[in-house]
């Protein structure tokens, strides 16, 4: 799969290439919402997985974004959030098309398992 | 028994005083009690009224001119007193908002911190099982872990840093457990037995920062209390 990370913290986002991409799969992370946004608009991604609590345009601003452009259905977007988060708070994402919401911490075992199950899904 | 002293003192006072003038004061002959004019000494009486009331009246301008002035005092430096008493819960409630958003910031920090934690432990064990699985390039495998140890080390000095900048807004319990928690995954080093990796302390470490992440997660800015 083709997955793009956005996060704003960098080391994770390394740590989830090192995994991803030994698992097969082609990852690319950027660590601003604007940016991703962008990246999504140039190219083609199967999924994005979108954290939620960034500085400055935020994983909401992002989805906000994409469905600006009508770009919410052109790939997966999995946001991922802190376990205090409600459903109040990410329940609106999924009514704008948001494929799933994963709670934080998640280890390298779960969210392989993540993107597998959703890989198993096409 | 002091005050009635200073009282029987006080009323003989006040009391030869004012009959002093009418036993020794006489009127003079052809004037009247009352009389004032050039020709008459002023009886006892009139120099009672003339002189102890006129006294009295210069005395009570006098102590009134005081009492106002005190009052007046009294009353500016109630104002301050307010004017202070604000200032200082002005003060209280900007530090109290400092320490909220210290503490906050931390929690935010260490929640982040746990979470890459977490999976700096998970990759460096992906890792050393691929080290004892692969025939090739386990150099490159020992490399990349001790890379990622390296990364590991510099996370858990960072929740070092965080908690002692604010172990001042977090509950010592959580700082204490933070601070076992970094010696703990800090002496998980990878050990070499029979040529093959072993990251014995993995599992626990990552119930370990599983515990404590979940224990940051029950922190929100509705119910900032760690359960």
């Amino acid at each position: 799969m083709k997955i793009l990370g956005i996060d704003d913290n960098q080391d994770l986002l390394d740590l989830c290439e090192l995994a991803l991409a030994s698992d097969g799969h082609e990852y690319l992370g950027v660590t601003t919402g604007k940016e991703g946004v962008q990246i999504l608009k140039d190219e083609q991604y199967d999924l994005v997985l979108l954290d939620l609590s960034m500085p400055d345009f935020s994983g909401v601003d992002v989805v906000d974004a994409l469905v600006e452009a009508g770009m919410m259905t052109k790939q997966k977007v999995v946001i991922f959030t802190a376990s205090s988060a409600t459903e109040k708070e990410y329940g609106p994402l999924l009514e704008k098309g948001a494929h799933s919401i994963v709670k934080k911490p998640l280890d390298v075992d779960d969210l392989l398992e993540t993107v597998q199950k959703i890989a198993s899904e096409d | 028994m002091a005050y009635l002293g200073s009282i029987l003192f006080f009323s003989v006072f006040v009391a030869g005083t004012f009959f002093i003038h009418s036993a020794f004061g006489a009127v003079s002959e052809g004037c009247g009690l009352w009389d004032v004019n050039p020709e008459c000494d002023l009886s006892g009486w009139m120099k009672l009224f003339m002189g102890d009331i006129g006294v009295g009246a210069v005395l009570a301008v006098l102590l009134h001119f005081l009492a106002h002035r005190t009052t007046q005092k009294l009353e500016q430096n109630g104002l301050e007193l307010k004017k202070n008493g604000e200032s200082i819960q002005q003060i209280i409630k900007s530090q109290e908002s400092i320490r909220k958003a210290r503490r906050d910031y931390a929690v935010q920090n260490v929640k982040n911190h746990m979470t890459t934690l977490l999976f700096v432990v998970g990759i460096i064990n992906r890792m050393t099982m691929n080290y004892n699985t692969e025939a090739e390039q386990k150099s490159v495998i020992y490399t990349k872990i001790k890379g990622e140890e390296e990364r590991m080390a510099r996370i858990i000095q960072n929740v070092r840093n965080t908690i002692t900048y604010s172990s001042d807004t977090l509950d010592p319990t959580l700082v204490n457990q933070l601070d076992g928690l970094c010696t703990f995954v800090g002496q998980s080093s990878i050990i070499e037995k029979d040529g093959k990796l072993e990251f014995s302390k993995y599992e626990k470490s990552r119930r370990k920062i599983d515990e404590i992440a979940k224990k940051l997660s029950s922190f929100t800015e509705l119910t900032p209390v760690f359960k």
